[in-house]
């Protein structure tokens, strides 16, 4: 007895020997095989069918004699589904209305049957670990927990590699290089963590001892097809196996019966002879070649181009009446995108692949709950708390209340904390509302001391119960997953007494969230999203692999703690290794039906190579036949059409009397002149933006406090001396900045300190001109009337009046317009009154000359308005033009580029997107 | 110095070479056909390691690379010869190396590892991934991504601190500096110093106390004694004070204007006014008078004028003193406090970084620098890659920086002890050098060739011709640079002499007079208000889009790259070139009004594009419906189409009416008339794809009314966001997004709406940023809210915000671009865009000029204002004066140089110098200002649209299945018989119990299961005594290939029977005939496959449940 392993064949070059379809079986011996048992090796010719269909009639011509039942036998398969689809292919190839089947089961499940419950949860584990590794001072800032992850990882593959104590003479031998850091790290590691048999590697290879007994008593023969990559306890286990029963691993044989399959061998599996050689035999064995009807490429300019190229072949495939579609997602963006698209066309696709925990909404409450417990309710985390479906019951109960309580919070510039948050809410609904009260009381009720990381998710879920987000987030699939996925964490780890602060349980969580993943396993579709190791040994009618570059195809090893040749050393999986599986698997996917192999050719500006794969096809395929393989072009996906907008125009409303304000400030006076479609939409719409909570003072604040502090200043009769002035408006402008934040105190503080003297100097200069402090803030209102508008008020407030006695006794008054812009750009507006209005308005208001006030620089000097100018016209133009606008003026969007470029009001007006 | 290019040297496999190679002289040629000489003489793969610039040259390089090796692969043999020939292989060995050179493209796509083709950031962080303990890194530690978001929460949060603080070093310092230099200029020093970290950590590495080191450096080169008050000491001086006395009574009796000065000097002795006294006996700008005192003046004085001109000269060199010292005390302070703030910022940004577990590129390039230099680390280093690198190609060398080419050089030197047969290949062109601001230093390339020749003997050559530019256009660029240091004339490849060239320099100039304002007040309903300034940017641009119109696209003939054929010139032939982003605007406004489609990366600029603001708005306008200017925003975007008379009828006041914006919006929509309202089927008829709706799911059929409504623009707004809002909380982003442009037909709506020129860009943004919303979404913990505010925050972030969607090649667009982002391309017609340049000089940076060959920064320091630099630094800043024009220079070449052609050079003929300079250069060439016109101009091709996709529905989505205790009851009841009943079957009971939340119940309904098996009335199935054989959960495979469980089966002697466990409570109240009924089905079906099996038999099927009672169902005859 022994195994009989059926490897892929080296080329048999066409017209030779092709053997039979079927249990054609001759014995070779495989010298180079990993197996090291001196193996009967059986070659099978799989004509024309996928493997599982090769392994099934095989099964049926052995055990003809036992039909209808196959009870006993043991078939091994790579995955469940792949079971099934096997189990499929047996019930069609016996022919029966009934079998009773062999046992269909992956390796691991089958010994997962015999297990036993000796094993320390790998949360445990890993939380051991890092209470070890946190205290190695050398190791610096290295995340710990990552650390601890990969430690781990990387100890129960050495204990998978191989049994036994010799792992760490093995290490230790390697040590004799410059890893010392690595491995003596990892032999510690693998030392206290994986010798006591407590390891889930140990685990299994105790399952898998058990089995071997029942094999002995047994002795029922074995099958396997498309196991993949067998670590060496696995093999082991095989080889042991069949020393007690009949074990047949099959695997897919390159024969000239399948064309398709013998030219992705030869493209793929051999490097000798030369390619155009090869080229040649496969020329000569098919004159035309095979691959045309059934594999397309599509390299896409970009990422939708593939989407869409899949999308459309996947709508091809399916109208040409094939059904099981497997969609290989290399690339996870593209492959999205594609189940997006055809989501519009409701075909729907089940997704295999999954995804992390962290990527979920789910956690993303949790995460903002956690941060809002932390941080004393930050805005922003909890607004989106707050309107997330799944906590504090309906949210379309409080939907509207929790609107009007971010535009208070963003009006009011509430950033964070709780005790701003009860009094805004408080003064806004009269009460608090239920929703903020239950949020807060949780938070009170979150005990943020240091804790063992079970006790951490207690008080977590216990929080959850209170903000009444457990029922909701059950109810999702992938809220389900993750509460399930942190309960039974808390199981695990209950013996852990390691205490952790809030941070650093946050940090494992991150870690726990980001390793674990949720399938919505809701699509029921005969398409599905997969992964090529997902894919092994199934049954499809087509075959799409998304994101077929060399990024993805094979896939790259992310560099780990050892190189490839020391994991090779050390016996354990390489990189070639894997591509090798890769390979395997993609050529048996591919020659079951028609595939399709996409990419982006292009990624942002950068060309992105395909796979070599995908190359070296191509150049074979050209040096046999002289062609490139078809491409698959792009299509477009569907939309709900109605009927399309007018091209762009540039906007020129025109606006009624009654749609027509009745007051006028300087401002919307100057947005007027600006630009009159800017005055359509800031006071005819009456649109405003709203602020952010959370923006930093900026410039403007800086103005009002200098404008406060002014007001003060002069409304407190200051002493007309230098230093006790100085002192007032020192006092005066410290109190004002003392309630800011303390940097921005210090700046202003600071760039004001640099001003003040030399206001005062400019005060007392002007005092000395004999100018007098009348009033500050003042309102100044003039009424008028417009043809066709009615009576209006036009108004103004301006930040100070003065007022003196001249020489001759007659009295003069000016006011006063603080600014804390540039003095030159101020000039310069000022050379042309008629376009910049403030200061004419203000004159004309107020009956008074007028001044700008630069605040901003030293020496403080006014910029008076020429006494030219015809104040007069200019402030009449406004009614002037009010009475065109009602005698139907157009508002044209027609302010120049100075003004577009921080107009609030240009996704109204989409200049620079007019038809001319 | 540099030879010839000898190609057979340099691609001699066993050589080390050099090339500085001029723009357009294949450069890539060289160094692919480098990497094939190296792999057939016999270099594995992983043997090669080649470093380039981008990642985008390193993909084209790799691509080159399998373009050419499945040429050698494929081509006939005399295809291959000539390739070999054509790469310098001696006649002789040709044929023999035939058989490995086809072979070569399947030995380098199946190496494992195959070649290494990186960028030195890329390769840096590749050995950080392998040796991480050593780098102290933070685990596996991902590459920040927004850098400057980080610096500045980092300062900010810092700057709170030692500002509350202020009695703290940092917060002394920090008070010290605001009061000194103020806020912005803070700022500025600030973020210039945590740029400059790399050279911050080279010049103290190693230092215990780094800000004292430098400061002590710097000390040196300070006046001595800085802690004194200089002026005081002015002033204590008796004799000085009588110089100056002396010189004031002296001028007494000179002109009115010595009169005054004299005046000036006896007010500022009175006051003890140092400043006055400066300024009157100094020139303003602190230099020295020519004349001290008039000719009359000194001649009346007589005897006295020489001690009048002692005087004056003892006063002027005391005044400079102190002046001296006045600025070296300004540049201690800016740096003991600024040293001292900068240092603690860049740790506070270190600390956030291992905080959160991350890396940014400095970090990479320090920490890899550090590696390779390491004696402890660098031997080891090797063992952890999975390359043995032999054979370095350095690509664009020009670009790399100091710090670079120290790890590199050190770690070359070792390699060469170890490894005599490695070899070095090394291009690039100095003249090409246009990174400073990211620290690229072109004289690393000088340096880095004195060394190869030095311990790699390496041959080093120019090429200075080149294959790009046509004759004409090397005419005309040899002039422009003849001055520069280094520039070799440039001569055209022999295969180009008849291509024909065009080059125009355009002037603009504006007329000022013009301006000339209207009489009386504009009225601005009718006329806008003139644009201001940059009018000659206007002109230009308005030039630029009309000459391309008019004179250049369709009909010049250019040289078609992959025909070689000439054809007429089209859009995409055209390559727009800036200096600056500043104006770019536009010109792409004139190229829109002119109707030309065109293409900008404004780098980061996704962002700022309306139609991704449009989306931005629609997004927040679905969290946040009353956020008035982003609904008002997405009405009028192309994804409603409103018009401003819809907005005033939401938002225009209508006095009774309190509501306005959504809230009216709502009540618009809801109207009856409103056909919002009318009933699906009236809704959806007349609809051209009514058929096409039969099949889109129940779930969207409200949206498909909405969508197919003939509705007014409104109430399909209205309609639509009412929708999309309910999936806000749930749908990840990117489907969310998907959803937008699926029932909002946006692709089509913004084709319709916006000008055909706009309309490839337009269409790549929006694919942009769908794309965008799926990277976004990959991210942790992904919210809607969440989105918006990443989107936000790197609206203005310059290094991280997403550049827009580049339309497919193919595309035919003008490409407008800087130069920088040029670097790599080429066009058959380049426009170098001038406008008016101002350079301003820096300041508030850093200083720390490091050559080439030093190991560190020679100095570091911080400086101030132009006239604050004080004296000591000036070799450094002179050297920086230099490199910064140089780098201008080199600007200019790359811009010039990208042109196959045609080149236009336009600007304010005034104000810019690039254009003076080009002008001045070409005023007496005579050169050719047209291509040749075109002939005929070809019919274009009618582009197919593309199908449209289309499938019928399939696949379907299952309700979620409610978990109800019951349903969890009869489960673990049913496992407990299974474990049970004989023969049994081992169930793990508990864990299944404590799956299910059942733990507490398990013994007690373990112990209704195990008295249910012993009821008598059961015997016969349960007690093997009494039965032939029975199963357990007996797997069958039915014809369909479908596995059937059967809870159990018991073959007696008259019959098979079919046990079906029904233990769930549902099944309690229910009488036999209901269960027989509801049952039917399924036992048929056992039925059917158990006569399958026991041929011969008579087969019995019963219901158990869980109180015991056997509902016996009649055997149904099937066929
Ligand atoms: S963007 Fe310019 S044209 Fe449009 S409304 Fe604003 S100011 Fe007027």
């Amino acid at each position: 007895m022994g195994i009989a392993r059926i490897p892929p064949k080296d080329s048999s070059p066409p017209g030779v020997e092709i053997p039979q379809s079927g249990a054609a079986s001759h014995a070779s011996q495989g010298d180079s095989d990993p197996l090291r048992t001196e193996v009967r090796v059986e070659s099978y010719a799989l004509g024309g069918g996928a493997l599982p269909h090769a392994v099934a009639r095989t099964l049926l011509d052995r055990h003809a004699d036992n039909l209808p039942d196959l009870s006993g036998l043991t078939v091994l398969v790579p995955n469940h589904r792949a079971g099934q689809d096997f189990a499929r292919a047996l019930a069609l190839a016996a022919r029966r209305p009934v079998l009773i089947p062999p046992q269909i089961i992956p390796l691991k499940s089958w010994a997962e049957s015999v297990a036993d419950d000796r094993i320390e949860p790998q949360a445990r584990r890993l939380a051991r670990l890092h209470s070890v590794l946190r205290h190695e001072s050398w190791l610096g800032t290295v995340d710990k927990w990552s650390l601890a992850n990969e430690l781990l990882q990387l100890a129960d593959e050495l204990s998978a590699a191989r049994l036994g104590g010799n792992i760490g003479s093995q290490i230790r031998a390697l040590r004799a290089d410059a890893l010392d850091r690595e491995t003596s790290l990892i032999e510690a590691v693998w030392r206290t963590l994986n010798q006591d048999g407590d390891d889930p590697q140990a685990r299994y290879a105790r399952a898998l001892d058990a089995l071997l007994e029942q094999v002995g008593l047994q002795r029922q023969p074995i099958y396997g097809f498309a196991l993949g990559t067998l670590t060496a306890v696995e093999r082991q286990f095989l080889e042991r196996c069949a020393e007690r029963a009949p074990v047949t691993l099959f695997e897919p044989a390159a024969d000239a019966t399948d064309a398709v399959a013998f030219a992705l061998h030869q493209a793929w599996q051999l490097t000798t002879p030369p390619l155009r050689e090869r080229a040649a035999t496969l020329a000569e064995a098919f004159p035309h070649s095979p691959l045309p009807p059934r594999l397309t490429l599509c390299p896409a300019p970009h990422l939708e181009a593939e989407a869409r190229a899949v999308a459309i072949w996947v709508a091809t495939q399916l109208q040409a009446g094939q059904r099981d579609l497997a969609l290989i997602a290399l690339d996870r963006e593209a492959a999205r995108r594609v189940r997006a698209l055809l989501d519009r066309l409701n075909v729907m696709v089940a997704d295999e692949t999954g995804w992390t925990l962290s990527t979920t909404a789910a956690a993303a409450v949790i995460d903002r709950w956690l941060e809002c417990v932390v941080s004393d309710f930050p805005h922003v985390e909890l607004l989106d708390l707050l309107k997330s479906p799944f906590v504090l019951g309906d949210l379309v109960a409080r939907q509207d209340q929790v609107l009007q309580f971010e535009i208070a919070l963003r009006r009011q510039g509430v950033a964070r904390g709780m005790a701003d948050m009860l009094r805004l809410a408080e003064s806004r609904f009269g009460e608090l509302p239920p929703w903020l009260a239950t949020l807060f009381g949780a938070r009170q009720n979150f005990a943020q001391s240091r804790a063992p990381l079970s006790i951490w998710l207690a008080r977590l879920s216990s929080s959850l119960g209170e903000i009444d987000a457990t029922a909701a987030l059950s109810a999702d699939a992938a809220g389900a997953k993750v509460l399930d996925t942190l309960d039974g964490l808390r199981g695990d780890l209950d013996a852990d007494n390691e205490r952790y602060s809030f941070g650093e349980w946050r940090r494992w969580l991150n870690l726990a969230l980001e390793s674990a993943s949720f399938i919505d396993a809701s699509v029921d579709s005969p398409i599905v999203l997969t992964s090529l190791p997902a894919a092994r040994g199934r049954l499809f009618d087509a075959v799409a692999v998304i994101g077929a570059d060399a990024r993805h195809l094979p896939a790259r090893p992310a560099p780990g703690l050892f190189s490839q040749s020391t994991r090779a050393q050390l016996g354990l999986s390489t990189a070639g290794d894997e591509a090798n599986a890769t390979t395997a698997d993609l050529m048996h996917l591919l020659g079951q039906g028609p595939a399709l192999m996409s990419w982006q050719a292009w990624n942002d500006d950068e060309p992105n190579p395909a796979s070599p794969l995908v190359l070296r096809l191509r150049a074979l395929h050209q040096a046999a036949w002289g062609s490139d393989l078809p491409m698959q072009t792009s299509g477009v996906p569907p939309t709900r059409p109605g009927p399309l907008p007018e091209p762009g125009m540039q906007p020129a409303p025109t606006v009624s009397a009654a749609q027509l304000p009745r007051r006028y400030s300087p401002t919307a006076y100057q947005t007027l002149l600006d630009c009159p479609y800017r005055f359509f939409v800031k006071n005819v719409l009456g649109i405003r933006e709203l602020d952010e909570a959370d923006d930093a003072l900026d410039k403007s604040d800086y103005g009002n406090a200098l404008h406060r502090i002014l007001k003060s200043f002069h409304d407190n009769a200051p002493p007309p001396e230098r230093d006790a002035a100085l002192a007032l408006l020192s006092d005066i402008s410290d109190a004002e900045f003392a309630t800011l934040p303390a940097w921005t105190a210090a700046a202003w503080r600071s760039r004001w300190a640099a001003i003040r003297p030399a206001y005062i100097d400019a005060w007392l200069d002007w005092v000395a001109q004999g100018w007098r402090y009348e009033c500050g803030e003042a309102a100044f209102e003039v009424p008028f009337n417009v043809p066709g508008l009615g009576d209006i008020t036009l108004h103004g407030r301006v930040d100070r009046v003065d007022r003196r006695i001249d020489q001759n006794g007659g009295e003069a008054r000016i006011v006063i317009d603080y600014k804390t812009g540039a003095a030159q750009g101020l000039r310069k507006k000022l050379n042309d009154p008629a376009e910049a209005i403030q200061l004419p308005f203000y004159a004309w208001l107020s009956d008074a000359a007028a001044a700008y006030l630069p605040i901003n620089e030293t020496p403080v000097t006014p910029i008076e308005l020429n006494g030219e100018t015809d104040v007069d016209a200019i402030s009449r133009r406004l009614p002037q033009l009010l009475e065109a606008i009602v005698a139907g003026a157009a508002l044209r969007a027609n302010g120049i580029d100075a003004a577009c470029q921080y107009c609030e009001a240009r996704g109204l007006c989409r200049k620079g997107m007019w038809h001319e | 110095m540099s030879e010839p290019l000898d190609k057979a040297i340099a691609l001699s496999p066993t050589r080390s070479a050099v090339v500085e190679a001029c723009a357009g002289s294949g450069k890539t040629w060289l160094l692919v056909s480098r990497m094939i000489r190296l792999l057939l003489a016999g270099a594995a793969p992983s043997e090669l390691l080649a470093i380039t610039f981008t990642r985008k040259a390193a993909q084209e390089m790799t691509d080159r690379l399998h373009d050419w090796l499945r040429v050698l692969a494929l081509g006939d043999d005399a295809t291959v010869r000539t390739f070999l020939r054509e790469r310098e292989i001696p006649e002789h060995e040709i044929d023999g190396l035939l058989p490995r050179a086809r072979g070569l493209l399947e030995t380098v796509l199946t190496a494992q590892p195959g070649p290494t083709v990186t960028t030195f950031h890329g390769w840096f962080l590749d050995l950080l991934k392998r040796a991480p303990l050593e780098a102290g890194l933070p685990w596996g530690a991902p590459l920040l991504g927004r850098n400057r978001l980080l610096q500045d929460e980092v300062r900010d949060g810092l700057l709170a601190q030692w500002s509350a603080h202020p009695d703290s070093p940092e917060g002394a310092s920090l008070l010290a500096l605001l009061a000194d230099i103020g806020e912005h200029n803070l700022n500025a020093l600030l973020t210039h110093f945590v740029d400059a970290r790399a050279e911050w950590w080279a010049c103290t590495d190693g230092a215990a106390d780094p800000v004292g080191h430098v400061l002590q450096r710097l000390r040196e080169g300070l006046h001595p004694d800085l802690d004194s008050d200089a002026v005081a000491a002015f002033w204590a001086n008796e004799s000085m004070v009588a110089r100056a006395k002396r010189v004031g009574l002296a001028l007494e009796k000179g002109s009115e204007a010595e009169r005054k000065t004299s005046t000036s000097i006896h007010l500022a002795l009175a006051d003890a006014d140092f400043d006055r006294l400066r300024v009157t006996i100094l020139k303003k700008d602190g230099g020295r008078r020519v004349k001290k005192a008039n000719a009359p003046t000194l001649k009346a004085m007589g005897a006295e004028a020489d001690t009048f001109l002692c005087d004056y000269g003892a006063l002027e060199t005391a005044l400079e003193t102190v002046a001296t010292i006045q600025t070296d005390q300004r540049i201690w302070n800016l740096n003991r406090h600024g040293l001292l703030l900068g240092h603690a910022l860049v740790k506070g940004y270190q600390d956030a970084k291992a905080q959160q577990g991350v890396i940014d590129f400095s970090d990479a390039e320090w920490l890899a620098c550090g590696l390779l230099q390491s004696e402890e680390h660098a031997p080891g280093l090797a063992l952890k890659l999975d390359a043995r690198y032999r054979h370095l190609l350095l690509d664009e060398f020009q670009d790399t920086n100091p710090l670079q080419w120290q790890a590199l050089s050190t770690w070359l030197a070792e390699a060469r002890t170890a490894d005599s047969d490695m070899t070095v290949f090394m291009v690039g062109d100095p003249k090409q050098a246009i990174y400073r601001f990211r620290r690229g230093e072109a004289r690393v390339f000088n340096a880095a060739a004195d060394f190869l020749q030095q311990h790699f003997e390496a041959a080093r050559f120019s090429n200075d011709m080149t294959r790009r530019l046509s004759p004409a256009l090397v005419q005309a660029i040899n002039p422009v640079f003849a001055d520069l240091e280094g520039f070799a004339s440039h001569a055209h490849a022999p295969e180009n002499d008849s291509r024909p060239g065009a080059l125009r320099c355009l002037p603009i100039s504006v007329d000022k007079t013009e301006a000339a304002p209207a009489a009386g007040l504009r009225n601005p309903l009718l006329t806008p208000l003139a644009e201001a300034d940059d009018r000659v940017v206007h002109v230009e641009a308005k030039a630029f889009a009309q000459v391309l119109r008019d004179q250049v696209l369709g009909r010049w003939s250019v040289m078609d790259r992959k025909t070689q054929r000439s054809r007429p010139a089209c859009a995409g032939d055209v390559l727009a070139l800036v200096k600056k982003r500043t104006h770019l605007r536009l010109y792409e406004r004139a190229l829109e009004a002119t109707g030309i489609p065109f293409i900008t990366s404004r780098r980061g600029g996704l962002l700022h594009a309306l139609e991704a603001q449009d989306l931005i708005a629609l997004l927040e306008t679905l969290l946040l419906p009353h956020a008035e200017l982003k609904l008002a925003h997405v009405l009028k975007s192309p994804i409603f189409g409103c018009s401003d008379a819809d907005l005033l009828q939401v938002f225009a006041p209508r006095p009774p009416d309190e509501t306005r914006g959504w809230e009216r919006l709502l009540a618009l929509a809801g109207q009856t008339d409103c056909p919002a309202m009318l009933h699906p089927h009236e809704a959806g008829r007349g609809c051209k794809d009514a058929e096409a709706l039969k099949d889109i799911d129940p779930l969207r059929a409200e949206a498909r009314v909405e969508s197919y409504a003939p509705a007014t623009t409104l109430a399909r707004a209205a309609r639509l966001l009412g929708g999309w809002r309910a999936h806000c909380g749930t749908l990840p982003v990117h489907d969310l997004l998907d959803r937008l442009y699926f029932e909002g037909d946006l692709e089509a709506r913004y084709a319709a709406a916006v000008p055909a020129a706009l309309r490839p860009q337009v269409a790549a943004n929006l694919r942009a940023f769908m794309q965008l919303a799926l990277t976004q979404d990959a991210g942790r913990y992904p919210t809607l809210a969440g989105f918006i505010r990443e989107l936000a925050s790197l609206t203005d972030d310059t290094d991280a915000a997403p550049g827009e969607g580049l339309a497919a090649d193919g595309e035919n667009a003008v490409r407008l671009l800087t130069i920088h982002g040029s670097k790599g391309l080429e066009a058959p017609i380049v426009w170098l865009l001038g406008g008016s340049d101002h350079t301003h000089s820096e300041s508030y940076g850093v200083l720390a000029p490091w050559p080439p060959e030093a190991p560190r920064p020679e100095h570091f320091s911080l400086f101030g204002r132009q006239d604050e630099r004080g004296t000591w630094r000036d070799r450094w800043f002179a050297v920086e004066a230099t490199l910064t024009q140089r780098e201008s220079d080199n600007l200019l070449y790359v811009a010039l140089t990208r042109a196959e052609q045609g080149l236009i050079v336009s600007g304010a003929a005034d104000k810019n110098s690039w254009l003076q300079r080009v002008e001045k250069a070409w005023q007496d060439l005579d050169l050719p200002a047209d291509l040749p016109l075109a002939r005929s101009v070809e019919a274009s091709q009618a582009v197919v649209p593309p199908p449209r996709i289309g499938a019928s529905a399939i696949g379907q989505r299952r309700p979620p299945t409610p978990v109800h205790p019951a349903a969890a009851q009869g489960e673990l009841f049913h496992a407990c018989l299974e474990h049970h009943a004989p023969p049994g079957r081992p169930r793990n009971l508990s864990a299944l119990a404590k799956r299910l939340g059942m733990a507490a119940e398990l013994s007690h309904i373990e112990a209704a299961a195990r008295s249910l098996l012993g009821q008598p009335h059961l015997a016969q199935f349960f007690d093997p005594a009494q039965y032939r054989r029975a199963f357990n959960e007996l797997e069958l495979l039915d014809a369909g290939g479908q596995m059937q469980r059967l809870d159990r089966v018991v073959e007696l002697d008259d019959a098979v029977w079919v046990l079906d466990y029904k233990t769930g409570d549902d099944s309690r109240a229910l009488t036999d005939e209901q269960l027989a009924e509801r049952h039917q089905r399924q036992l048929a079906g056992y039925q059917a496959l158990l006569a399958g099996l026991y041929p011969d038999q008579v087969v019995r099927i019963a219901l158990l449940l869980a109180d015991g009672r056997l509902v016996k169902l009649e055997p149904v005859h099937t066929m």
